[in-house]
């Protein structure tokens, strides 16, 4: 599937009705969640790298640890010869554009799981879902008390809430996703 | 929810030592044909806790699975027992019931196949 093909699926899924500010939810664009699934494995990792090291600058100072939490977050994608075969989660998948971006893009088999907090945004996900026919679980729950047994996740993509609303939560989904890949 | 996932979740509630596996109460399962991957399968199969998928899968009405893991060697074979595996991890869906902690015995309801784990002020 070319990226535009995905670009133009993506354009096709229903979005929020009524977003929920509070939880900073809006929509991934079709245009960015299906260049992210598809730049060169080194572009992916500088472009997430660069996302997140936007996201961090304003926090250097004041945590420190965060700088070896983003080099520790690529080091564990290192590992990321074969795109296909993996078992891929969305975290704060809202209404699920990345995870389909995931589970349309990557080719071979995968698994793709989206985790969110409100289930108006799952059930617009798992519509979504079906109506591309795609083979995605979904579960819900807060991401700061997820129980999550062993190393089955192989990635994490995510558009995280950055902490306008909630401060901090960006730390909480990024700390998650490291744990989840290195645990 | 099929069982791959149900292979990785766990209870969280505070004061719960070991919240894995979550015991199913099945109201609702639904079969969903999915195109079976032998690689993924093979790749995934070390990763997974083989009791708890195989317990799953008989409380969800499939009797296939052996109770022991197969050696690694039958998956390179076994073609049938290949396909009774990704039966079992990604065929059967969890459509309505609930996941139980084993420990507390607190119920996280399954609706439209999605769990939901929130945890209340007190377990947290």
């Amino acid at each position: 599937m070319k990226p535009k093909q995905l670009e133009s699926l993506l354009g096709d899924l229903q979005q929020f009705s009524n977003p929920e500010v509070e939880l900073e939810q809006y929509p991934t664009g079709p245009h960015i969640a299906s260049r992210l699934l598809y730049t060169e494995r080194t572009f992916f990792f500088l472009f997430l790298g660069l996302h997140f090291l936007v996201l961090l600058a304003s926090w250097v100072l004041r945590f420190s640890f965060c700088l070896f939490v983003f080099g520790v977050f690529f080091k564990a994608e290192n590992s990321f010869d074969d795109i296909s075969n993996k078992v891929v989660a969305d975290f704060g998948c809202g209404c699920g554009t990345l995870a389909a971006a995931a589970a349309a893009a990557l080719l071979g088999a995968k698994q793709v799981i989206g985790i969110d907090i409100d289930s108006q945004s799952l059930e617009i996900a798992s519509t979504n879902a079906e109506d591309l026919e795609l083979d995605m679980d979904f579960i819900q729950c807060d991401i700061s008390n997820l129980g999550w047994r062993g190393q089955i996740v192989d990635t994490v993509v995510m558009n995280p809430p950055f902490g306008t609303r909630k401060k901090g939560i960006d730390m909480d989904f990024l700390f998650v996703a490291v744990k989840v890949q290195l645990l | 929810m099929r069982l791959l996932t149900h292979n990785m979740l766990s209870s969280n509630i505070k004061g719960v030592a070991n919240g894995f596996p979550l015991r199913i109460e099945v109201e609702k399962v639904v079969e969903k044909e999915v195109e079976i991957n032998h690689d993924f399968l093979r790749n995934i199969f070390p990763k997974i806790d083989w009791k708890a998928l195989s317990d799953a899968s008989r409380i969800m009405g499939y009797h296939e699975l052996p109770e022991e893991p197969p050696e690694p060697s039958v998956l390179e074979a076994d073609i049938e027992f290949l396909r009774k595996f990704h039966h079992a991890l990604l065929e059967l869906h969890l459509e309505e019931g609930a996941l139980l902690c084993p420990e507390s015995g607190r119920k996280f309801p399954v609706n439209k196949g999605i769990p939901n784990m929130l945890l209340l002020e007190d377990e947290v």
